[in-house]
């Protein structure tokens, strides 16, 4: 952890230790733990000479594991891994102050430490111990924003919490707020988390990393009319030892409100940098008083960085339509239904040899029962017929409020998921509950209790069936400076307090 | 024994009579009118302040007692009212009668308003509202119906009324005029308290039922207003029956969205009836601009409108996945109902916490999700912290075997050979177990056996421009120039 880490906690420290005049403070910690198992393969080999043929199965291992037999003198196989347990705990401050003495001026940190109380560092995600997520000074004056230090980033081109940069960022409004300019500056994380490219913990396999981070810098311009909102997007990441792109992206996203019930949500975004479209999507939806419609089609496009190889290997987009269609045909009951049919592009990598799907579907359905305020009962079912892997199942859920600050729910269901490049139909079934308080705003705690029945079937020895209890814990405590007091209980208007 | 027991004897009745004495004091007996009709022949006999300035009201105690004097007849407990009177009239009896006679009536009697028309003698009653009416107006009204401005000319505010108990405060008849549509908007209500009649103002009747506490409960600019400080406070009023029911326009289907503008153009409107708190109930994250310009909640401050957070129209059922390209194309709409503490706690994965984002048993559904993408997982997902690492532990990664490993893709056994296809479709499922140096095993001029791994709308060109090392990585220093692919 270098010393920017700890400036600016430390500072926020002695904040709320020596408070000033008129300074508020908001502060919330929360911790979780749960236990997880998991269980993979592991990797053996055998001699040639001690594999068996078999009419059916093809090459066996003497322990009748199918084996793979590449042509030298061994024959490879997977064995059923062991049983890994992992308790990934993690614990979490996030802090606000404002009222510094300067009006408009506000410090935020959010940081939270890690580990697995099992010692194992089986579940991923458990290093390193320390990430400091945001800790950043802001100003508001007359429209303008100005931020400073380490902050999560919005938007099409990065998202909300696992983008950030260090860095500086200014956004400036209109008078009317119609119009919104800005741009930001700094240095960069790897995609998807809040760690630097060149930390050990985004690179286990030890493959290429980069020794330095690199440079960001973007824009975003928004539009708010009454009918329309609008916002275009551009980042540039930059090596800077090199100078070459790593990235280079522009956006633009739009919500146009053709009628009071029907909205049009539209989106795309476009790599520069290797000069293809990106990901992209337009949905229609129309929100009736008890009937809600969702027409759509996306065109999905993964996206890699230059100081990866991954670019050049051209993965295909693949494009969809969507819909969804929501129902009340009583006051207690809803029913829900959603489906997806999407085709990859062309791959022009086919081969005789092999032969894979290049088109799939979802589907969805969902209904919900409340015969009382207090209780809410859920069934749900679902497929994916995709590429590669597909699944079905079942899900159903009890929840009872016996008062406002408790919940208690119930949930089982069952799942089937055969893989379509390997001899593996996984099914699991599982049950459990969880029961969630909230005491007042303050204290939120959660605990939740599952049981799970897994099996993997496959046509030799590889297939084992186990199961597993997994626990989680929740708490969490908000405290606030007397300068922001409690907001009162929400009511309708009219009735009495 | 006998003297222990007297002396408590006497305690115990001594108390009996101290309490059953004050009893009978504050609760004054009932006189029967019509008990003693053979009595009297005149009202004025026991009556004389209602015809007599500076005589009493009530008879004396002493004068009952002429009767009453535990000999002839029963002694009686009789002493006249000393306390307030318990009405809200503002009725002299001989104003009253002057008024009358100036106008010619010298035939008023007092069973006109203290008795039904056709009674028996000292058949009487308290008079009655209607009866007023029925003369002061003519037979043309009735009580309730008379203008607003109406009330003072018989009723003293409600804050003079002292001796009025709040359970008939409680039970104060509404006029029909306040089941007006418009009456609770500042163009009902709020025009009619600042209108003068004549030379009389309306507040003034208004006065009758309502006093400044009444007002305060739902006017949290009550401070401010004149109309509302220039009545008295009595927190009797605020025993009258009301309701504050939000103006018409609040019920339209857009107002969520229209509410800023509106409030932009008229906050004066805003802040009769709303505080800043009442807007923090949904806008948390921070304040928009004319919500700055409502009043805080404090201390002489009434509550006001209490609102509910509720979702607006489109976050229908399914709209947690559907709502990144709106947040995307409106952050602004986003964080004026949620703070960005409410954002992460789905978007800033914690291996701690079971999922909320995913569904149950995901961990065996994933790659179903991850092959075709249902969502994308690199976008709260790093590829090598969180798929790789965890892979690595299953034993699901590459280990520079490949030919060998090869075995793992069993589905077909050619897969080896014809892996091209798969990868280009699902990509990012191949890099969450291969590295690199992999593929470029096979795919690379310098280091591999020169595989081309180039496909549909791969600009070698573009590439080359914006980051030669990827080239150099595979073709070294002799990187091909010609556009398309090698």
């Amino acid at each position: 952890m270098n010393f920017r880490s700890w400036l600016l906690p430390a500072v926020a420290a002695i904040g709320i230790a020596f408070p000033a005049r008129g300074q508020s403070w908001l502060l919330r910690f929360n911790a979780a733990a749960q236990r997880v198992q998991f269980r993979g393969v592991s990797a053996d080999s055998v001699p040639d000479s001690l594999v068996t043929v078999t009419s059916t199965a093809g090459p066996e291992s003497p322990d009748g594991f199918a084996a793979n037999c590449s042509g030298n003198d061994f024959c490879y196989f997977f064995r059923p891994g062991p049983v890994l347990t992992g308790i990934p705990a993690s614990a979490g401050v996030d802090m606000s102050l404002w009222g510094l003495g300067v009006q408009g001026l506000s410090v935020r940190v959010s940081a939270r430490v890690y580990g697995d109380l099992s010692g194992s560092h089986a579940f991923p995600g458990t290093s390193p111990p320390f990430n400091l997520l945001e800790g950043y000074a802001e100003y508001l004056r007359d429209g303008l924003t100005v931020q400073a230090g380490r902050m999560l980033e919005r938007g099409r081109l990065a998202s909300v919490g696992t983008s950030g940069i260090d860095g500086m960022r200014a956004t400036w409004r209109n008078h009317g707020d119609a119009l919104e300019v800005g741009g930001y500056a700094g240095w960069g994380f790897a995609r998807g988390t809040i760690l630097t490219v060149t930390s050990p913990a985004v690179d286990p396999l030890a493959d290429f990393q980069p020794a330095t981070r690199q440079i960001v810098v973007g824009t975003v311009a928004s539009l708010h009319l009454p009918r329309v909102d609008l916002s275009t997007e551009y980042r540039r990441e930059i090596d800077p030892v090199t100078d070459y792109i790593v990235a280079e992206r522009a956006a633009v996203t739009a919500q146009v409100r053709l009628d009071t019930h029907l909205h049009l949500v539209t989106g795309a975004d476009y790599d520069i940098a290797q000069a293809l479209l990106g990901s992209g999507e337009a949905s229609l939806a129309y929100t009736g008083r008890d009937v809600w419609v969702t027409l759509g089609a996306r065109h999905y496009r993964p996206f890699f960085d230059l100081w990866t190889v991954w670019g050049v290997f051209s993965p295909v987009p693949y494009n969809g339509v969507t819909g969804t269609v929501t129902v009340n045909p009583a006051k207690q009951l809803q029913l829900s239904a959603n489906g997806e049919w999407f085709r990859y592009d062309n791959a022009a990598a086919g081969t005789p040899a092999v032969t894979l799907e290049d088109r799939g579907w979802r589907w969805g359905v969902s209904g919900t029962f409340t015969p009382r305020p207090s209780w809410t009962i859920g069934v749900s079912g679902h497929g994916e017929l995709t590429p590669g892997a597909s699944s079905e199942g079942a899900d159903v859920r009890a929840s009872w409020r016996p008062r406002d600050r408790l919940e208690l729910s119930a949930e089982g269901g069952s799942l089937e998921r055969p893989l379509e490049l390997r001899f593996q139909d996984a099914g699991v079934r599982y049950a459990g509950g969880s029961a969630d308080f909230h005491a007042g705003e303050r204290w939120r705690l959660g605990v939740s209790v599952d049981r799970y029945w897994e099996s993997r079937d496959r046509p030799d020895a590889a297939s084992f069936d186990w199961n597993q209890w997994r626990v989680s814990g929740r708490v969490s405590v908000t405290l606030r400076s007397s300068a922001d007091r409690w907001l009162p209980p929400a009511r309708p208007a009219g009735t009495a307090p | 024994m006998t003297r222990r027991a007297l002396g408590i004897g006497f305690i115990v009745t001594t108390s009996i009579a101290a309490v059953a004495s004050a009893s009978v004091r504050q609760q004054q007996p009932h006189f029967d009118h019509a008990q003693h009709a053979k009595l009297f022949v005149a009202c004025a006999t026991c009556h004389p302040g209602a015809g007599h300035t500076g005589s009493p009201m009530f008879p004396t105690a002493a004068a009952c007692a002429s009767c009453h004097d535990g000999i002839a007849v029963r002694r009686i407990a009789w002493q006249p009212p000393v306390l307030p009177r318990v009405s809200n009239l503002r009725f002299d009896h001989l104003q009253h009668a002057a008024a009358r006679r100036q106008r010619g009536d010298t035939g008023q009697r007092c069973t006109d308003c203290h008795a039904d028309a056709g009674a028996g003698w000292m058949l009487v009653r308290p008079p009655r509202a209607p009866q007023c009416v029925a003369c002061h107006t003519r037979n043309t009204g009735t009580h309730l119906s008379l203008p607003d401005s109406a009330c003072a000319t018989c009723h003293v505010p409600l804050a003079r009324a002292t001796a009025l108990p709040g359970a008939r405060v409680a039970h104060f008849p509404a006029p029909p005029s306040h089941q007006a549509p418009d009456f609770m908007l500042a163009a009902g209500h709020g025009a009619q308290a600042k209108r003068t009649v004549g030379l009389v103002r309306v507040a003034q009747s208004c006065a009758t039922c309502h006093a400044r506490d009444f007002c305060a409960s739902c006017h949290v600019n009550a401070p401010e207003t004149v109309t509302i400080q220039a009545l008295e406070p009595d927190p009797r009023s605020l025993l009258v029956p009301h309701v504050l029911k939000a103006p018409a326009n609040h019920a339209s289907s857009d107002f969520e969205r229209r509410h800023g503008s509106l409030a932009l153009k008229s906050v004066a409107s805003c802040r009769s009836c709303h505080t800043q708190e009442s807007c923090l109930t949904c806008h948390r994250a921070e304040l928009p601009g004319p919500v700055k310009l409502l009043y805080a909640a404090g201390p002489g401050r009434g509550p006001g409108a209490r609102t509910t957070r509720r979702a607006p129209s489109s976050h229908t059922p399914g709209w947690p996945a559907r709502h990144g390209p709106v947040a995307s194309a409106s952050m602004r709409s986003c964080t004026s109902c949620h703070a960005r503490q409410e954002c992460l706690t789905c978007h800033k994965p914690d291996p701690a916490s079971r999922g909320s984002y995913h569904p149950a048993a995901f961990l065996t559904r994933h790659p179903a999700d991850a092959y075709s993408r249902a969502s994308s997982c690199t976008d709260c997902h790093n590829t090598g912290q969180f798929c790789q690492s965890c892979h690595q532990q299953s034993g699901l990664t590459a280990k520079r075997t490949l030919l060998g490993a090869a075995g793992y893709h069993d589905g077909n056994r050619q897969f080896f050979l014809g892996h091209g296809q798969a990868a280009r479709q699902a990509l990012e499922s191949c890099v969450s177990c291969h590295v690199e140096r992999d593929c470029l095993t096979c795919h690379s001029v310098v280091r591999g056996r020169s595989f081309n791994p180039h496909g549909p709308g791969f600009d070698p060109v573009q590439m080359l421009k914006k980051n030669p090392q990827l080239c150099i990585a595979c073709h070294g220093t002799s990187i091909p120039t010609r556009r398309t692919s090698p």
